[in-house]
């Protein structure tokens, strides 16, 4: 832009009079001589001037020369790409807000990244769209199957904040501990191999609230990978060494709560040496003591610590706290250990070999004994049951959780019913009466084995039916989206015989909206699915 | 032919509206589902007591649906587009319509058909000429009031300086904008509204931008007192500059129009929400003749939306008339004789933007007022520095706009692996609006 003309322009004509002669000259004379016109004033005249000046400039400006790279380069995939077919379905999975979509992208992803192949690019800003919102295995894939050109255009994209391959080595070393913990964590999850790679070389340096945070990840995850790793830092650090620090103590029971997973580890043998010499026999009572002569094995621990169960001992073998930190629950030091060792033992594996009972038996005794109960707000209480019910959640123990589930009262079986297998699962929905509580049923995992049996979905449906036409009962969306997964096709006939019995609309609306739409929806995405996995 | 999937997306009114549409072509219980060579129609049963009628032209692109809502295409039209996008087995060909079908589709037809002039007797058509000057020389009268009053607003800001701009309240560029409506010179008040909207806190731009549009403006109340002087082609140009209303009813039955029978390909669609109206631009490029055209759709909440739908991506076989003009731009479709799927040649291209702006400006001599100007350059390419600019084989680059939503560029690098591809775009202020790029034959939105 011309200064003189922007100058007088800005300061304004009774200013800063503005000099004509800076244009063109057949232009500025003409300007010039304008002045002495009559009716033409410096003003007028000057709107002319800005005139040709804002002309000059819509006609075009001398072109930038890019300064860049000489050759931008192209960007190749050394993939293939994914069908259209995939793309169609991935589609109107990602537009259908009937399903759980996370599911199905999981299941498509898998299938693309089991032929070795890439998204397809016309697809790829739509997959990372939903970023923000997807679990972290959905996430780790997204990254996987979006291609070197998806990698490009992942630092135009700010809600997406990822490491490129290349520099993980250099951001593991310059990053915050907040940072590594995050990405050791999600890394940890997909490769494991190359996340404890990471780790191994810094482990001594680590501050120990880390290394707690990275012993209980690996344990949340613990894979094959993990093992060689895990014995190593137990046997160097932690085997046969009393922590005096809480924070070491707590990673010593993360370590050693691995290695009691770990078939025939020292470990087992050093807490049935500890328990041995307190094991005592009695003859069973009433019949089965006077005629079999059947004899039960109990635990007669010292009520004060002796020279074996003992704090320093306790901490040494397991890192357990050298004194009992509950005194309400547990009366003497020693029940507080022995909590200790139900929470870490692998239940059914470890105790029936101890007390000579299989898991059910030894599960009465450690519930039911009345050395083990305590008053605790005026209701008498298993001291052991948080423990156990831990146990079994943790190490997910088939034989643990159906004897749990046959113990322990509805309400308290709830928080088990994910760790039980389907049979299980339904016979204890259905006996308590769980069947149209359609949030509980969807707090499951949607897992392939975790399908319902038609009986028991046609149950389902029935009951819901029935009490959403008496009750009003409601049900939310995400329950309708999420329960649809869990359904089996062979049921689909009953669904729709439902569906024509639908009263009157308003019913109609709400039984399609939240049951029969999501499971229509989601058989027929699941049959797509298979088809594309048969291919 | 069918429309794909992302033409229908940009059909529908609201996102959900689109989902929605989704999910009834895939689970929508539908009891009729055919097509015609003009029309697609369908019976689909929803909450209402008797199944929903919908009815799309094909010619024509629009759309009539029995169902209550507001929603235009509603998501049944969508459901029925889309099921022919999906499913086109599923919609039956017909030889004729149902008679629902045949009333409004005939009804359209005869509407578009140029109606038969009444004959008129010279008293009448002395009286109608009269009547009209008489209207004319009013609205003349009060423009030249209005442009009066501009000119001495004009050189009242240059006397006092553009630093007191900024500071100005918004309300007196809102009045001065009112005195042009209501000196019947819309188009001037439009200037004086966008000076208004400049944005003054931005330093490196706002004074470059309001000397622009204080000097467009001055040209044209120049060129208006002026008038008597030019050729008539141009004295109606700057009326429609000034505000005069430009009627594509006219001009869809004027036989002289300057017209072109072409297939069109919509290189892109812009939507601007200005007051309480939306403004339709469809950016056309008519592949054998090259001539670019413009059509603008203003639509307030009492418009009639039953009109034509133009797709962005669509290659449209029919006739485009342009309005009168010294640079014939704006233009209507004045009749869609149906689609072309694909692209039999790519038009005619600019080698390299230096190309591109020697003929812009030639066309700035014939037409200082030029502005939304479309065009397509050969082997374009797209980079980010801190800006994202677009550049030709010659490493020239040009800015690209601000407001162009950045997952239009990110869609570019994704679609292009970062290879030059021709690019069509439209220019605003110095620069570039990307609309689509072309991979080998396939005219592909961004």
């Amino acid at each position: 832009m011309i200064k003189e003309i922007l100058e007088t322009a800005l300061l304004g004509t009774d200013r800063k009079a503005c000099d004509f002669h800076v244009l063109p000259d057949e232009i500025g004379s003409r300007l010039t001589s304008s002045t002495d016109e009559v009716g033409v004033d410096k003003e007028a005249a000057f709107l002319d001037a800005i005139t040709y000046e804002s002309f000059y400039e819509s006609m075009g400006k001398g072109l930038l020369k890019w300064e860049g790279q000489a050759d931008i380069e192209a960007i190749h995939e050394e993939k293939p790409y994914c069908s259209r077919e995939i793309v169609l379905l991935l589609k109107e999975i990602i537009e259908n807000g009937d399903i759980d979509r996370e599911n199905f992208l999981l299941k498509i992803f898998a299938i693309i990244d089991k032929r070795e192949e890439l998204l397809r690019p016309e697809v790829v800003l739509d997959v990372l769209n939903m970023y923000y919102h997807a679990g972290r295995e959905c996430r780790l894939l997204m990254r996987k199957l979006i291609g070197k050109r998806g990698q490009f255009i992942l630092p135009h994209m700010p809600e997406i904040k990822l490491p490129v391959e290349e520099e993980l080595g250099t951001i593991w070393e310059e990053s915050t501990p907040s940072q590594r913990r995050k990405m050791f964590e999600e890394m940890h999850f997909s490769e494991p191999a190359r996340a404890i790679e990471l780790l191994r070389p810094d482990w001594e340096k680590e501050g120990i609230r880390d290394k707690v945070f990275f012993a209980k990840t690996i344990a949340r995850q613990f894979q094959t990978e993990d093992h060689v790793f895990v014995q190593e830092i137990y046997q160097e650090h932690f085997e046969d060494v009393v922590c005096s620090k809480v924070t070491e103590r707590d990673c010593k029971r993360v370590f050693c709560g691995m290695m009691t997973e770990l078939q025939h580890a020292p470990l087992w043998n050093a807490v049935k040496e500890t328990l041995s010499p307190y094991l005592k026999e009695r003859k069973a009572k009433q019949i089965l003591g006077f005629a079999v002569g059947k004899t039960i094995r109990e635990i007669h621990l010292p009520e004060e610590p002796d020279e074996i169960w003992n704090g320093e001992n306790m901490s040494r073998l397991l890192g357990l706290s050298p004194s009992n930190s509950d005194p309400k629950t547990f009366e003497h030091d020693a029940l507080y250990w022995l909590n200790g060792m139900l929470r870490m033992m692998p239940f059914s594996e470890f105790w029936p070999n101890i007390l000579k009972v299989d898991t059910a038996g030894c599960l009465k005794y450690f519930l039911k004994s009345k050395d083990f109960q305590s008053i605790i707000g005026g209701h008498k209480t298993a001291i052991f049951k948080d423990a156990i019910l831990h146990n079994a959640m943790t190490k997910i123990d088939d034989k643990l959780v159906p004897a749990l589930l046959g113990i322990l009262n509805s309400q308290e079986g709830l928080t088990l019913l994910d760790y039980a297998d389907q049979e299980l699962y339904e016979k204890y929905v259905i006996g308590g009466n769980l069947t149209q509580n359609y949030p509980f049923l969807s707090s499951r995992n949607a897992a392939d084995e975790n399908q319902w049996s038609t009986r028991f979905a046609k149950r389902v449906l029935d009951d819901v039916f029935a009490a959403m036409g008496r009750d009003r009962f409601y049900i939310d969306r995400p329950s309708g989206k999420k329960n649809a997964l869990f359904f089996p096709p062979e049921a689909l006939a009953h669904l729709r015989k439902l569906s024509k019995k639908s009263e009157n609309e308003v019913f109609y609306n709400k039984w399609a909206t939240h049951v029969a739409l999501p499971i229509e929806r989601v058989v027929e995405l699941r049959q797509k699915i298979r088809n594309l996995e048969g291919q | 032919m069918s429309y794909s999937e992302e033409q229908i997306a940009v059909l529908a009114p609201k996102p959900t509206a689109f989902a929605a549409g989704k999910k009834l072509a895939k689970t929508g219980n539908w009891v009729v589902s055919a097509k015609s060579e003009r029309a697609m129609w369908a019976e689909i049963k929803g909450s209402g007591k008797n199944p929903y009628k919908t009815q799309i032209d094909l010619r024509n692109l629009a759309y009539k649906c029995s169902c209550p809502s507001r929603q235009f295409p509603c998501k049944h039209s969508l459901a029925l587009l889309l099921l022919d996008c999906y499913s086109p087995d599923k919609i039956e060909e017909k030889a004729s319509e149902p008679e629902w079908v045949q009333e409004w589709i005939d009804k359209r037809v005869e509407k578009a058909a140029p109606k038969p002039v009444k004959e008129l007797t010279p008293e009448d058509l002395k009286k109608r000429e009269a009547q009209k000057k008489k209207r004319q020389d009013l609205r003349v009268k009060q423009v030249n009031s209005g442009v009066g009053e501009l000119r001495l607003w004009l050189k009242d800001l240059v006397r006092v300086g553009l630093l007191e701009l900024p500071n100005k309240p918004s309300s007196e560029f809102a009045t001065m904008a009112a005195r042009m409506v209501d000196a019947k010179a819309g188009g001037l008040a439009s200037w004086v509204k966008a000076l208004g909207e400049v944005d003054y806190a931005n330093p490196k731009s706002w004074q470059a931008d309001a000397l622009a549009i204080i000097g467009k403006l001055n040209l044209l109340t120049k060129s208006w007192e002026n008038r008597e002087n030019l050729s008539s082609e141009w004295q109606q140009t700057i009326k429609t500059l000034i505000g005069w209303p430009q009627s594509p009813k006219e001009l869809a039955i004027d036989k002289e129009a300057d017209s072109t029978n072409d297939h069109w390909l919509v290189l892109g669609q812009e939507d601007e929400e200005r007051d309480d109206m939306t403004i339709h631009r469809n950016w056309l490029l008519g592949v054998k003749s090259n001539r670019k055209a413009l059509t603008l759709n203003f639509v307030t909440r009492f418009s009639d939306v039953s009109g034509s739908t133009i797709v962005p991506g669509s290659l449209i076989d029919g006739e485009v008339a342009f309005f009168p003009s010294v640079f014939p731009q704006r233009a209507i479709i004045r009749e869609q004789k149906g689609f072309v799927d694909d692209l039999s040649q790519k038009p005619a291209m600019h080698e390299n933007w230096g190309s591109f702006f020697d003929e812009h400006a030639e066309r700035c001599k014939q037409y200082p007022w030029i502005n939304n100007e479309s065009g397509v350059i050969q082997q374009a390419r797209i980079v980010n520095q801190k800006e994202w600019f677009v550049i030709d084989n010659d490493d020239k680059m040009v800015p690209i706009s601000t407001d162009v939503d950045e997952q239009s560029m990110i869609r570019w690098i994704l679609l292009s692996g970062n290879e030059a591809k021709d690019l069509a775009f439209f220019m605003r202020g110095g620069f570039v609006f990307p609309l689509g790029i072309f991979l080998d034959m396939k005219y592909q939105i961004l």
